[in-house]
């Protein structure tokens, strides 16, 4: 049994670090985290940085060298995952296109897809996004309605996407749409790629609890796709979806990471809190639980990786990792709020920084047990799949 | 990278489960409460016939030479039966104390915990004081407890001392002038307890003394033992909640199905995998002498105790009034999880281990 990432590891974690200090903007290591506030200079701020990490191969790693990646083992990911998270690097817009797309692409895309999409992903050229979800299609993602119907060499879409994180910088999407019934609710949805720089889509950003607007409403009307790009076959692109989301593994690892963060923020905040208070045993013992949690959730992490590492597939254990680091994280930030004291009664960011910040981790924590994959849906997941228990009675 | 188990430690850890399976699971815990400790001690010497007494004793002192992380599932299949018998007392704390000492008679020992001959029990509790004088060392506990006193040949306490640990382990034979046992009625229906009372003097040249340092490293390996073992009793609560929940039916279908049931379970898992987690992950840090090891055994004790109060609670919400009866072994869990709360330690003391540090 070990803990230790290997020199391999070690040493891509040496180059990336290295390369991260060349090209954050400037001041960004040692604590000037500044973005744009104007919304269209953010996504200008933001695709420029996603570039960046393209033009230094960093991006698409993990791809096949065949495809213009490196073939990068699970274990150097998870270091850049690291690394970015260890300066809270900006947010990488086009995660979608180089985590998601692209190897879903390269797995089930057709000849020319692949020749004409990836390049573009890798280069970030092309930003992505992704059009799942609806207003009544959440957890029952099979419910979905916005309709795609022939019309000649095109489909046509009509209806509505929701959640669709950096709709308003992205060049593609990668949706799901219903193009027929079938016997059961998930026939009839294909997968299709959808350029959206062209009439009939309106992007209206979702004002989200924590004041981002980083969601976004996508409305689609009268909007073309052609037959040839359509993912896998036409009626059966509920299992190119199933192939996407199993690529999502990475993105975890940035929770567990930032979960990190946190917790190293409210020791942070605790020394400081504690220096003129009498409860500093209690608020030190209330850290150290936290302390102890905080360790339990990166053991499970590292055993799961463990596992992928080493070929073994995690199937629905997947879920139980994100379950524990989003609820987790949310009742860290929780008591991080309520070290501020009144002050936590405030949104006022010319005040204590601190927090700011605090309130920020605490409500976009909420978010992150509601996105790809509920806590409630997730528990489900985990006490059918697993425990092996009777599935809720439904339609 | 490389968090789990090896191929020759799970099955080590399977044929221990065989072993405790054909002697009859929990039936031999309540046998030993209804005051029948034969079958207890049949255990015991199946046990020591496979070489399980032995698994931390160096091999050129009879035992298996293997380290904590090989522990990690032969404790758990233990605590997953409710085995009765002082275990991590003996297998770990004792065997780790002794294995860091140059001391003959410690080396001696070493060998009888490998032959299964000698069984080793830890006062907690109560106090515990060493006064030294020109007329030798002399020991006096006061109001300490003990489990299984009528079954083990040494007592170790933790005395306390001034150094900088400290305490340090100090272990006397159970038969020693000026040792008192008063039997007493336990909550854990599965072990024997007695209050413990020593004045003095008991220090003799069987006695052996570890050094502060060496006691620490021994209570640190015992702190994850004790954990390893309250995540089979967990393992095995979710095991039987899981079953009965696919069973039992009300209102035309199986209470499973339900979701109150449902996501119970499922936190009942993901307590027990994350104690699990932490389990491996303080063996490891032993094992490799990592800089953080305290914190990493003291993590483990701590989330062990919380998580395992927790599952067993839920174990007897799933089974409903059936887990409210003697006759079902959800009691027994439970009892098992609560007696061991302060035991290797209280978790405000686990909690203190813990270094607030900026990474």
């Amino acid at each position: 049994m070990d803990r230790a990432y290997g020199a391999e590891a070690e040493a891509v974690r040496i180059r990336f670090r290295r390369w991260l200090g060349d090209h954050l903007p400037a001041g960004w290591t040692s604590g000037k985290r500044e973005i744009p506030k104007h919304p269209a200079e953010e996504d200008r701020f933001l695709r420029r940085w996603a570039e960046d990490l393209a033009r230094g191969g960093w991006a698409g790693m993990a791809w096949p060298a065949a495809y213009g990646g490196r073939d990068a083992p699970l274990l150097e990911q998870i270091v850049l995952e690291e690394e970015l998270a260890h300066v809270e690097a900006p947010h990488f817009v086009n995660f979608v296109g180089t985590n998601l797309v692209g190897p879903t692409l390269i797995a089930l895309g057709s000849e020319s897809q692949k020749r004409t999409y990836l390049p573009r992903i890798l280069s970030c050229e092309e930003v992505w996004c992704q059009g799942f979800s609806e207003p009544n299609a959440g957890s029952d993602l099979a419910a979905l309605s916005l309709r795609a119907v022939p019309d000649g060499q095109d489909l046509v879409l009509t209806g509505q996407k929701t959640w669709t994180s950096f709709a308003t910088i992205a060049d593609r999407c990668f949706l799901l749409a219903r193009t027929g019934i079938g016997a059961r609710r998930h026939d009839g949805i294909t997968a299709l790629i959808v350029d959206m720089r062209q009439p009939g889509i309106e992007v209206r950003p979702i004002h989200q609890i924590n004041g981002s607007r980083r969601f976004n409403e996508v409305f689609f009307s009268g909007v073309r796709a052609g037959r040839a790009d359509i993912v896998g076959e036409i009626d059966r692109g509920w299992s190119v979806a199933m192939t996407m989301l199993q690529f999502e593994r990475v993105a975890l690892a940035a929770q567990v990471f930032a979960l990190r963060n946190s917790l190293t923020r409210l020791v942070r905040t605790v020394e400081r809190a504690t220096r003129t208070s009498e409860a500093a045993a209690v608020r030190r013992r209330t850290v150290a639980e936290f302390v102890v949690r905080c360790r339990a959730v990166e053991a499970l992490f590292y055993r799961h990786l463990s596992e992928q590492i080493h070929g073994v597939a995690l199937g629905p254990r997947g879920s139980l990792v994100k379950l524990v680091v989003t609820e987790l994280h949310k009742e860290l930030a929780g008591v991080g709020v309520g070290l501020m004291g009144s002050t936590g009664a405030l949104w006022d960011d010319e005040a204590d920084p601190l927090v700011a910040r605090w309130r920020d981790v605490w409500l976009t924590s909420i978010g992150y047990t509601l996105a790809g994959g509920t806590s409630e849906i997730l528990r489900n997941l985990v006490a059918e799949r697993i425990l092996g228990l009777p599935r809720d009675l439904r339609d | 990278m490389d968090l789990r188990l090896s191929a020759d430690q799970v099955a080590f850890g399977q044929a221990v489960r065989s072993l405790l399976d054909s002697a009859g699971g929990t039936l031999v815990a309540r046998r030993f409460a209804a005051g029948e400790p034969t079958t207890a001690v049949d255990l015991w010497r199946e046990l020591a016939a496979a070489g399980v007494p032995g698994i931390l004793v160096p091999e050129d002192r009879g035992g298996l030479g293997l380290g904590l992380v090989s522990a990690v599932p032969v404790l758990e299949e233990l605590g997953r039966a409710l085995a009765p018998g002082p275990f991590a007392e003996t297998y770990v704390l004792a065997a780790a104390a002794f294995s860091r000492m140059s001391d003959p008679a410690a080396k001696a020992r070493l060998a009888d915990i490998a032959s299964g001959s000698l069984r080793v029990g830890l006062c907690f509790g109560g106090e515990a004081h060493l006064v030294r004088s020109s007329q030798g060392a002399r020991l006096f506990v006061a109001d300490a407890l003990a489990f299984y006193p009528a079954h083990v040949d040494l007592l170790a306490i933790d005395v306390a001392d001034g150094s900088s640990e400290g305490s340090h382990l100090v272990f006397v034979r159970r038969d020693s002038p000026g040792i008192r046992f008063d039997a007493r009625t336990p909550v854990d229906p599965s072990v024997g307890i007695g209050l413990v009372w020593i004045d003095g003097p008991v220090m003799s040249p069987d006695t052996i003394e570890c050094d502060p340092a060496g006691s620490r490293r021994a209570i640190d390996a015992f702190r994850v033992a004790l954990a390893c073992m309250l995540v089979g009793t967990m393992s095995r609560v979710l095991e039987l909640s899981t079953d009965h929940a696919k069973t039992r039916t009300q209102f035309g279908q199986p209470i499973g199905r339900f979701q109150a049931i449902k996501h119970r379970l499922a936190d009942m898992y993901s307590a027990v995998e994350l104690s699990r987690s932490l389990c491996y992950d303080g063996a490891l840090a032993i094992e490799e002498g990592r800089s953080d090891l305290a914190a990493a055994a003291a993590a483990a004790k701590a989330f062990a105790t919380t998580s395992s109060l927790r599952v067993c609670l839920d174990g007897i919400q799933v089974h409903g009034g059936l887990g409210f009866t003697w006759e079902s072994d959800m009691h027994l869990f439970l009892k098992r999880a609560r007696s061991w709360e302060h035991y290797g330690g209280s978790p405000a003391d686990c909690l203190d281990a813990m270094k607030l540090e900026v990474t």
